[in-house]
Order: structure tokens, then sequence, then C-alpha cells
């Protein structure tokens, strides 16, 4: 799911900024520092819509270096578990279907496909086909997903996703 | 061994998220700093964002999260003008439908009351006809955009 929500950095400023462009360099920093980060508690920061306020800089002892605490408001992605969401699909392969929400990587295993769609490795792309062969799930396209959980590290969040629900599947 | 129940214990109340049952993690609870928004929403800040970008002279580059964001919401967006999303967004607070809901509603276009239960467990508080005219008012207003 997307969110506009507000948040705060703390931009951390060189002395030979300091000028009469010194809060456009704030904002700068800012925009590069934050967008396209991601964390696992406020998920993807995708792009900063407002700048709410630029504190009152402090300056380091023995270095010049100042931080200025930054309030902004930014669009950011965040998976939930239990939320449904349509993906497109990446890949295709034996263990499962790998798709993307936006920045989200997402992963669908064998398992959690339902067991009448079988993998055809001859096909070219290879596919997920349902026994009566009305039903493909290929590369590009558009399949509806529920998140059954997510896995944080570093720099990136990945999901597990579920196909064995109800209204769940390729989108028409 | 066999009748010791499985601990929840380990896993404090407030970490649990579980968007059936619209349990977020604090941060990301409805209020005036936080506000889910529809897929058609980001698109419009996004490439309003990008033409930005691209008038300016020194052109930097966007990051990969923006660009796939970018082709994601345009692919799903399901509502072309805010004046469209405005009406949608109004008449869904007027039947207090959660901010999380309306995103998903919004996002997913079930067509039946069924599907709407399936996707959105939480909707279930709600009639099967007060549900049935959110969705006719919902495709109503699609149905009507530029």
């Amino acid at each position: 799911m997307f969110y506009h929500i507000d948040l705060e950095h703390e931009v951390i400023l060189h002395p030979q900024y300091f000028g009469p462009n010194l809060m456009d360099s704030v904002k700068q920093k800012l925009y590069s520092e934050v967008e396209g980060t991601c964390s696992g508690k406020y998920g993807f920061v995708i792009a900063v819509t407002q700048v709410v306020s630029v504190g009152a800089g402090f300056i380091q002892p023995g270095q010049g270096f100042v931080v200025y605490p930054v309030k902004y408001k930014a669009v950011v992605f965040r998976p939930f578990k239990g939320e449904v969401c349509d993906a497109v699909v990446t890949q295709v392969n034996k263990v499962g279907i790998f798709c993307e929400m936006g920045p989200l990587s997402c992963f669908v295993s064998r398992h959690s496909i339902p067991a009448e769609m079988e993998f055809d490795p001859a096909a070219t792309p290879a596919c997920y086909r349902s026994k009566d062969e009305e039903l493909v799930i290929q590369p590009d396209d558009e399949i509806r997903v529920k998140i059954v959980g997510t896995r944080v590290d570093a720099k990136d969040i990945f999901a597990i996703g579920t196909l064995m629900d109800d209204f769940l599947g390729l989108v028409n | 061994m066999a009748d010791t129940p499985i601990s929840n214990n380990a896993v404090p109340e407030e970490l649990i998220e579980d968007a059936a049952e619209l349990k977020f993690p604090k941060e990301f609870e409805e209020s005036d700093s936080c506000k889910a928004l529809f897929n058609s929403e980001v698109f419009l800040l996004l490439d309003n964002r990008k033409q930005q970008n691209e008038a300016a002279e020194d052109e930097g580059e966007l990051p990969q999260v923006f660009l796939k964001t970018h082709s994601y919401t345009q692919r799903f967006s399901r509502f072309n003008n805010m004046d469209t999303i405005k009406a949608v967004r109004v008449s869904l607070d007027h039947k207090e439908v959660m901010a999380y809901e309306a995103a998903c509603l919004a996002n997913l276009l079930p067509e039946t009351v069924e599907e709407v239960k399936a996707l959105i467990p939480s909707m279930e508080r709600y009639s099967a006809e007060e549900l049935q005219d959110l969705l006719d008012d919902i495709k109503t207003k699609r149905s009507f955009q530029a």
C-alpha cells in the first residue's frame, strides 16, 4: 500500500555550502539521501513531496559540519501481511512465480499456486498452465497476490505471496 | 512435548501486523500525518515530478525505485483525474470507510460483494446492500471520468 507520510531526517552539511543557497543545498541533500531508500519500519521511500520545515542547524564542535533536522512529507510503499495487491509477473520457473509490485519483489512458491496450475517448461516463455489450458500465467502478466509475509534486510524488503484464495490469480 | 502449546509471547502485541484485521504498526495508523493513497494518486504525483525533472536544466537521474513505481502505478492506475479521485474519496468517507480500505477498493476494483469480503476481510462489517451501493457508486464515477 502507498502512503503519504510525515518523516524526519538529519542532513549533515559541509561548510562549503554555507552561502545564499544554503536552504537549497539542504533540500537537495535531503532528496538525494532519502529517495530510493528502504527500511523495515517505513518501507520504500519513493519521492519527497514537500519539505515541511528545516530546523535550526547544530554546528558540530571541532568539525564545522552542521546538522539540520528536517521534517518532510514523502510517498512511501509499505507492504503488510494480509494485504491483497496486484503485481506484474517477472519470472516463472519450477519453484514458483516471481513478481513485482512497484519497488517490491514478491515470490509465490509452487506450493502457494493452486494445484490445477502446472508448470510448463516446454512453452516459450515458460508458464503455469491450468489443466484445461484456459489459464496461462507467464512473464508480464498481471496477477492478484495476497502477501503472507515479508523479509527485511539492510537495504531491501522481499515479500512472500500466495494465490491460494478466492479471487486471487490472473487479472483479466 | 506434544502438548506444549506454541507460544506467541515472543512477539509483542504491537508488532503483530495483519492488514486483514486492520492491525498496522503505529507509524501507519490512520492520522493526519499518514494517509493511504490510491495508485492513481501516486501516479499523478510521480508523473508531475518526472515532468519537472525532465524540464530542469541539470536533470538528475531519478532513482530506480522511483522509475519502477512510476511504471507500476501507471499500469494499475484506475482513475485518470484528480476530480474523480476526490469524488470517490468523498463518497467513501461518507460511509466511514478507513483510508486503507478505501485505497484497496480503489486499486483492486472488486466487482461483487463476495469479492470485496474475500479481498478486504475487514469490510465484512458492512451489509451486502451497503457494499453493493459503494461498488455501484465507484463504477458510475469511473464510467463518467474524462
